[in-house]
């Protein structure tokens, strides 16, 4: 590697001082926003043959005299004719008609216009998402883009964002790559070189840790995002764009006078749905009829439920309305020679939930310049810091505390502090207060990021470009918890809760990027017809990242300053997260096109990674696509008025994953503490033969347009089949060691496997229309449609991949069993059959008995009315189905999926003179949501916990129509195991994004010296239809693992936000 | 000139793409970890490699599922109905396939047997290789053998038939149907590793915290107690005590019944083998009991103190009857175990002049508390405490407990019953030297000394003497011969016992002034056999078929 870096400045050395001087004239096309064109054609007047643009709109073409005229022509353009007058550089603007064909599409390591595009890409450009107050780009995804899903895993300020691109196609995350100006970010947040980017959890347990990789970016800097779907689009990024690649590109400046922009926003955001929980009447008469059930005696407050009081309402005492406001400040702008773009920003949000919040400062520049007619370098830097608030996470966390405390406790005692629950016999009457919680503990994180990229291309002879690209990106991470001394309770009491012994945990993460990028591009057209682009390109990059974990306890200052400096007792958690990967790879790629008509797109890469053994690092990754433009063919000349695009494209292509991180392949001995001094554990067992895991994929698409391409869109079917998928085979604990008592410490992980298949398959279009573009009026609309379903074909002898869940402090529970035949994360277990409540239905129970929770060998439940025997059965009590007569253990089932059917969005936007208005809804229907909660808030198996106002109603004799359980004593009892009573339809429809706009007359916004000035209402996630009862119906995967999607813990709920702002340019 | 620019401008380019980066650049070992290629090259290394085996390993059983297989279900303590579901479920004997408790007690135990099992196979070709003293390798298998044997004895306790499995990758690609084998295969098997253990360990060290040879003789002893192998059980049971390697803690060495459960009793004189935890590397490496048994945050000063187990009725009656009376100046036993209403303890909450029980404790509605285990604050302990992970050891086998295997052996051996028939309670010795080790345990208990004694008064003393370290179950599952499927005189003994708690609070001078619920459970033969973890046998079926005899 040393020996490339030293050759690099000599090579571009070399490059620079060869093709000097050369009597012709270069220039540049671009569209009338200055984005370049590719494949132009530039010729001299009354001349044969001539050259086309390059993927950066740039020629070069030898004239016979100083004073010929050149006709650049371009397709949707009208062609022009420039005279040179004795000019050797140009730059010529096209007015290229406004058709979505004619869109520049990024496509990895280059550009194309979207008419001319083989395989499945999916575009947004600054407008679509201009003024939308979303935090991050993978936010505003969402319902954007055919074949792309996107969900926001928790409402929590700057938490993760699941985007998948068609479907689930691994076990090692299904994030897509992506690449911001170049620099590549893997979208899986565990995935990262430093997986230790994340929050700390604060009590054990799963928790939303993973935090959006996308938070350093302002949207407000972002000029188009472009989604590669299949895999021929996908191959030339090779091992890394398996689950798709998100190319964005930032803003650049325009050509004419110099712009300053100002957008400003402020939103309010709230919390839109609460739970109807018990009020304290409500509640202190069920906690009377369940002492009576559980054989307890009555809490003497309670003896006249009526007389109370609403008591505390703890969902408004967590909830809070919660602003954030926006700001950004651009500038930017072009001659002919050089273009420039500076922004800085800063966006600020409270979270809805108390305690926590998100900042973010950042600031970009954009620089690129034709410093010489034959070199063009440019460069790219980004450097952002952010401040989350993390507080206390979801499950165990304030949301879940706040559903399930008692309306008899109050947050604050008279004088102020921190009420608690009561002490009785011992016992705390409720949970830890949510609000003291908040309050006392320090949890954030604190990222700080810069990124940056520098490039030449240097042109020589005809047609060959060599463009050479250093990218870097560097992360630094601080999180830092502090649990302070405390101790609080209700006034009368002894403290229910006290900590007598502070603790500080601190991680502070660094890690590194860089890459470097050499290709050559040669494009030329013969004889007028035959247009050949070809690239060759080698890249290599490598990661590391390097950390400390420290803590302490006992901070005998106190709590007011919180540093390690002050700790009295270091933590053995002390540690050195550590570790590195690189990767090498060729790449080339030629694209053939005759006659504007017929279009082969071939390309190949071969990777190198160093996550494998030696002997297995190496991966080929081929593609290939064609495409044929039936609209250009004389015989589609008759309908060309009414269609007037359309064009076939059939793609296949190869694309690999090495998601897995350093030295899998082989087992590692990792020191941890114990009473005797530092002890050794084997970490895992090993696996050398480990190697790639590819995805084939078969797209076929047909792109149309109707009416003059009024009507624009394509449609495209896919088959995606990912082999050899990488994942750790989960043994049985009687080989390995298992989780117990949530502690996986010492396990001997299982080893890593390429092992099954899964496939994708699915459907996909958009379409957009100009319904009615006339002066003053104009009204388009977008829609947007995704199908996918995913298959397990083979685990290679593993019979499942089991997803478990811990609810409250229960035990593990398996909700998920990802089988062949089934889709990943499909929901499993216990079919019920309703509360028994007829006699007949009691007379089935005892001719097949009920056997759901695995008792002895042999041993049914038992019968019985005593409430008090959780493992009983009884009136009252749910049956389920698959019982025999032999009293064998219920049958399991397949509960559904949480793949929705199919995802959608409708976008309309309409304008009237100076207004205009868009409304955007997404919505999904079909899909199971698994509600975890509800096995806390409808579980009524415990005293001092509230719960959902209607499960008062629950079934007696003198109830007979209730089909809610009667209370049954202790947490996994018949009524909680996991059985669709917990799972729910997911499907909703959202208003996404309603907004409104007032661009004030040119003549007004001139007098203050402004060329434009638009003000705007907006409102985000205004309505949802839906069916679940839970806080929010969009939930996302946890922690974006594939086999816990759609499990709602108590998710931090997404909330509404109405936002004002405006947007200046001077 | 032109085409010799294109030459050197294409060939650079050629150049760098063909020379590719260094092998080197893709060979990335672990950074922050070792591997067994770097470890095992010293003394010092070899000896530290079995620390683990004392330690995290162990967490899962060590909390909730120690005392609610061992205590709660055997009548010792008590709990709430319709608390988490981690206990109450044993409290009648109904856990089940999914009950969290047995899953950490199988899924503990095979992570003891997998850490054990790596290093028996990878530490003697890399040790040798290294050229480490063959005396330090055998110390290191022979405990290794031992702890995993030991793993393989709760296992068989608990669940009966398991499968023994000492490399896991020859069965990683047949894991769906590997069966289990029969319990008295896995004896067989415990025995093997025990005994490798006596002779290869090194002698005279357990007071480092690591098993001895005579640590392992003692386990042996009990393990052919089980079996009813008397001659046996007695050998070992000897060796271990004529090595002089122990003593009972308040007559041997210096402190008291109840210090050998603070922090100070770590590697006492007493103990032959125990778990060796840390406070200060958090969850899973710390003792977690106090944070579950301790009556209340007061008394823990770290947030946790759940007072999830009270004592028993039974188990307070029993106290009282053997001459432990419940009153607060009593510095017995009973002290040890149990807090009641008025008792002092000095060593918690120090700084305020020690910890006087609230009249009112009331842990679980048993109007006592728990005390063995329960260390207090770090203020109390130097800091060697911290949330759910305190720093004291948990007993796996004391002196007191081979000198009652002493006891036993000799009266079944006199006793004459067969393997797979119980000692008859009411069989009565008078043999000196099993009277000798009786009594000194009850000597250092403050309880009065006997002259003869039954095998229910044995069985009692057990009881007593070993409350709240999880061991009371395994006797009545045992007492009615080995490996024998049916239990009367234990179904008996429990069927006798009030598993009820009290109704109110209060503050009355006698806990017997309090008015008691009453709820009796009768267990049936199988209940004293744990299901397999459902998380398990759906992986493998082959679990819950018929146990298929181990190859030796």
């Amino acid at each position: 590697m040393k020996k490339m870096l030293k050759l690099f400045p000599v090579f571009l050395l070399f490059t620079t001082a060869l093709f000097a001087q050369n009597p012709t004239v270069t220039g540049t096309v671009t569209d009338q926003n200055n984005v370049p064109l590719t494949g132009a054609s530039v010729t001299v007047k009354g001349k044969r043959g001539g050259v086309t643009t390059d993927v950066h709109g740039s020629f070069k073409i030898t004239v016979p005299s100083p004073t010929s005229v050149l006709v650049i022509s371009y397709v949707g353009a009208p062609n022009q004719e420039i005279a040179l007058d004795g000019r050797s550089i140009l730059s010529v603007s096209m007015d290229v008609k406004n058709s979505k064909l004619d869109e520049v599409v990024v496509i990895g390591y280059g550009t194309q216009r979207r008419g001319d595009v083989n395989g499945a890409v999916s575009s947004l450009s600054a407008k679509d998402i201009a003024d939308v107050p979303q935090p991050n780009i993978d936010q505003m995804l969402q319902g954007r883009l055919s074949g792309v899903t996107v969900t926001q895993n928790s409402g929590q300020p700057g938490a993760g964002v699941s985007v998948h691109v068609r479907g689930i196609t691994s076990f090692t995350g299904s994030e897509p790559l992506y690449v911001v100006d170049g620099v590549a970010i893997d979208g899986n947040a565990s995935q990262q070189a430093n997986g230790n980017s994340s929050a700390v959890n604060v009590s054990p347990g799963p928790q939303e840790t993973s935090f959006s990789v996308l938070t350093s970016l302002n949207p407000d800097d972002i000029e188009s995002v472009d989604v590669l779907k299949d895999a021929s689009a996908t191959a030339i990024y090779g091992s890394r764009g398996a689950n798709g690649v998100v190319i964005i590109t930032t803003k650049k400046g325009k050509a004419g006078q110099g712009h300053l922009g100002y957008d400003f926003y402020y939103g309010r955001q709230d919390q839109a749905r609460f739970l109807p929980m018990m009020k304290l009447p409500q509640y202190a008469a069920f906690e009377n009829n369940l002492a009576g059930l559980f054989g307890d005696s009555k809490r003497i407050e309670f003896a006249d439920p009526a007389k109370l009081g609403p008591g505390t309402n703890w969902q408004d005492a967590i909830f809070r309305g919660a602003p954030e406001y926006n700001n950004a400040i651009s500038f930017s702008g072009a001659n002919n020679k050089t273009d420039y773009y500076v922004s800085g920003g800063y966006f600020k949000q409270q979270g809805t939930v108390i305690s926590s919040n998100f900042n973010r400062y950042t600031l970009h520049a954009t620089i690129n310049s034709q410093t010489k007619d034959w070199l063009k370098i440019g460069a790219s830097l980004t450097g952002n810091r952010n401040l989350t608030n993390v507080s206390l996470g979801n499950q165990y966390g304030l949301v879940y505390l706040a559903l399930l405390q008692g309306p008899d406790g109050p947050v604050y005692n008279a004088d102020g502090t921190f009420a608690g629950p009561a002490i009785i016999n011992g016992v705390a009457q409720g949970y830890a207060n949510p609000i003291a919680l908040a309050s006392l503990i320090t949890n954030y994180l604190i990222r700080t990021n810069a990124q940056g990229s520098m490039y030449a291309d240097v042109k020589f002879l005809k047609d060959f470009t060599i463009h050479s690209e250093v990218d870097g990106n560097f992360n630094w991470t601080q999180s830092h918890i502090f649990v302070p001394t405390y101790s609080y309770g209700q006034t009368g009491f002894p403290p229910a809760y006290s900590v007598t012994q502070n603790r500080l945990l601190f991680n502070n993460d660094y890690d590194s990027y860089w890459s470097w990028l050499e290709h050559l591009n040669y494009s030329h057209t013969f004889g007028g017809k035959h247009n050949v682009n070809v690239l060759v390109g080698h890249e290599v990059w490598e990661s590391n990242y390097d950390g400390i974990n420290a803590g302490g306890n006992n901070l005998i200052s106190g709590n007011t300053v919180q540093t390690l400096n002050l700790v009295y007792q270091p933590s053995t958690l002390d540690g050195e997260p550590k570790g590195s990967q690189s990767m090498e790879s060729l790449l080339g790629r030629v694209i053939y096109t005759f006659d504007n008509k017929y279009s082969v797109t071939a390309n190949f890469r071969r990777d190198r990674s160093s996550n494998f053994a030696q002997g297995y690092q190496t991966g080929n990754f081929p593609g290939v696509a064609v495409s044929w433009k039936l609209s250009e063919e004389p015989f589609m000349a008759s309908t060309s008025r009414i269609l007037s695009t359309l064009k076939i494209r059939a793609g296949y292509g190869t694309t690999g994953n090495a998601n897995i991180g350093q030295y899998k392949y082989g087992s590692a001995i990792n020191g941890v503490a114990s009473g005797l001094g530092e002890a050794f554990l084997f970490g895992n067992l090993n696996n050398n033969p480990l190697t790639w895991e590819t995805a084939l994929q078969k797209n076929l698409g047909i792109d149309f347009g109707f009416l003059n391409d009024r009507i624009t869109g394509s449609v495209e079917v896919y088959k995606k089949t990912s082999k050899n998928f990488l994942f750790q085979k989960p043994l049985p604990a009687f080989l390995v060691g298992g989780v117990a008592e949530y502690s996986t410490n010492a396990v001997v992980q299982s080893p890593w496997l390429n092992a099954g298949q899964i496939e994708n398959t699915g459907v996909e279009f958009n379409i957009s229309s100009r319904n009615i573009v006339k002066k003053d009026f104009t009204w388009t609309t977008n829609v947007v449609f995704t199908h996918f379903m995913n298959k397990i074909t083979s685990l290679n002898g593993v019979p499942a991949l089991p997803g478990y869940v811990t609810t409250g402090f229960g035990p593990q529970l398996t909700v998920t069993y990802s089988q062949p035949g089934t889709a990943v994360g499909e929901f499993y277990g216990y079919k019920s059959q309703g509360v028994i409540k007829t006699q007949s239905q009691f007379n089935d129970l005892l001719a097949n008995p009920q056997n759901v929770l695995g008792l002895t060998s042999g041993n049914t439940q038992p019968v019985t009315s005593d409430r008090t025997v959780g493992t009983g059965v009884y009136y009252g009590d749910l049956l389920y189905a698959g019982r025999d007569a032999k009293g064998d253990p219920n049958k399991l089932y397949n509960l559904g999926s949480p793949t929705p059917a199919f995802t959608y969005s409708l976008g309309n936007t309409f304008s009237y003179k100076n207004f205009d208005l868009s409304v955007f809804l997404v919505g999904s229907q079909g899909g199971k949501i698994f509600n975890a909660v509800s096995l806390q808030t409808q579980g009524e198996y415990a005293l001092y916990m509230n719960q959902l106002s209607k499960m008062a109603n629950y079934w007696t004799p003198s109830n007979p129509n209730s089909n809610i359980p009667t209370p049954r004593a202790s947490f996994g009892n018949n009524n909680l195991v996991m059985s669709d009573r917990f799972l729910e339809n997911a499907s909703y429809l959202r208003v996404q994004n309603l907004r409104l706009g007032y661009t004030l007359p040119q003549r007004i916004a001139g007098k203050a010296k402004m060329s434009r000035l638009m003000v705007y209402v907006s409102g985000q996630n205004l309505w949802v239809i839906t069916k679940y009862s839970g806080l929010d119906p969009e939930v996302g995967s946890l922690n974006q693992n594939p086999t816990l999607s759609n499990i709602d813990y108590g998710r931090y709920p997404t909330p509404r936000l109405l936002t004002a702002g405006l947007n200046a340019e001077f | 000139m032109k085409h010799i620019k294109l030459f050197l401008g294409t060939s650079i380019l050629i150049a760098v793409m063909a020379s590719g980066c260094k092998k080197d650049f893709f060979n990335r070992p672990p950074e922050n970890e070792l591997t067994v290629g770097t470890y095992y090259e010293t003394v010092a290394q070899v000896q530290a490699s079995t620390n683990i085996l004392y330690a995290a390993p162990w967490f899962g059983l060590n909390g909730k599922a120690l005392l609610s297989i061992g205590d709660l279900q055997s009548g010792n303590a008590a709990c709430y109905a319709g608390t988490d579901g981690a206990f109450d479920v044993f409290r009648n004997l109904s856990e089940g396939n999914g009950t969290q408790a047995v899953q950490s007690a199988w899924d503990a135990m095979y992570t003891v047997i997998a850490q054990a099992n790596e290093l028996l196979i990878n530490l003697p070709p890399q040790a040798t290789a290294n050229g480490v003293p063959a005396a330090a390798i055998n110390n290191a298998l022979g405990e290794g053998r031992l702890m995993r044997g030991l793993a393989y004895f709760y296992l068989v306790r608990e669940f009966g038939n398991v499968p023994i499995i000492t490399n896991p990758t020859s069965d990683a690609s047949t894991f769906t149907s590997v069966p289990t084998n029969p319990v008295t295969d896995v004896y067989k098997f415990i025995v093997q590793d025990m005994a490798f253990a006596v002779n290869n360990c090194t002698p005279g060290v357990a007071g480092t915290g690591h098993a001895s040879s005579n640590s392992a003789a003692g386990m042996l002893a009990k393990v052919y107690l089980y079996l009813q192998n008397y001659d046996s059980a007695r050998y070992f049971a000897e060796k271990a005590i004529n090595s002089g390697e122990f003593g009972l803690v308040g007559i041997d060495a210096p402190g008291t019944y109840t210090s050998m459960f603070e922090l100070s009793g770590n590697n006492c004189k007493e103990s032959m083998i125990a778990l060796q935890w840390t406070s200060n590397a958090g969850y899973g490496f710390g003792n977690q009991l106090q944070s579950v048994i301790a009556a209340n945050t007061t008394i823990t000063g770290t947030g946790d103190g759940y007072g999830e187990l009270g004592p028993s009725w039974d188990l307070q009656d029993a106290y009282v009857a053997e001459g432990d009376t419940l009153t607060h100046s009593d510095s017995g036993r009973r002290h040890g175990v149990l807090m009641m209403p008025n008792d002092v303890y000095p060593e918690i909450q120090k700084a305020a002049g020690g910890y006087t029980v609230p009249a009112s404790i009331n842990e679980q509605g048993m109007h006592a508390g728990m005390k063995k285990y329960v260390i207090g604050s770090p203020a109390d302990n130097n800091n060697n405490t911290a949330a759910q992970a305190a720093g004291n050891n948990t007993y796996l086998l004391r002196l007191a407990d081979v000198y009652l295997i002493e006891a036993e052996a000799i009266m079944g051996k006199a006793s004459g019953v067969q393997p797979g028939t119980g000692i008859p309670m009411s069989t009565t010795s008078s043999d000196p030297t099993a009277l000798k080790y009786l009594n000194l345990v009850r000597k250092r208990a403050h309880v009065p000394l006997l002259t003869s004694f039954t095998y229910q008064q044995l069985l009692n003393e057990r009881r007593l003497e070993f409350a709240i370290e999880g061991e009371y179950w395994y006797d009545l599952c045992r007492i009615d011969g080995f490996n024998n499927p049916h239990h009367p005189t234990a179904i008996s003994i429990i069927s006798a016992q009030n598993r009820g708690n009290s109704s109110g609070a209060g503050t009355a001078p006698n806990y017997t002034d309090y008015t008691r619920n009453t709820y009796n459970v009768t267990p049936t033969d199988n209940q004293f056999v744990m299901p397999v973890p459902a998380s398990e046998s759906t992986v493998d079926p082959a679990l819950l078929q018929a146990p298929v005899p181990y190859k030796f």
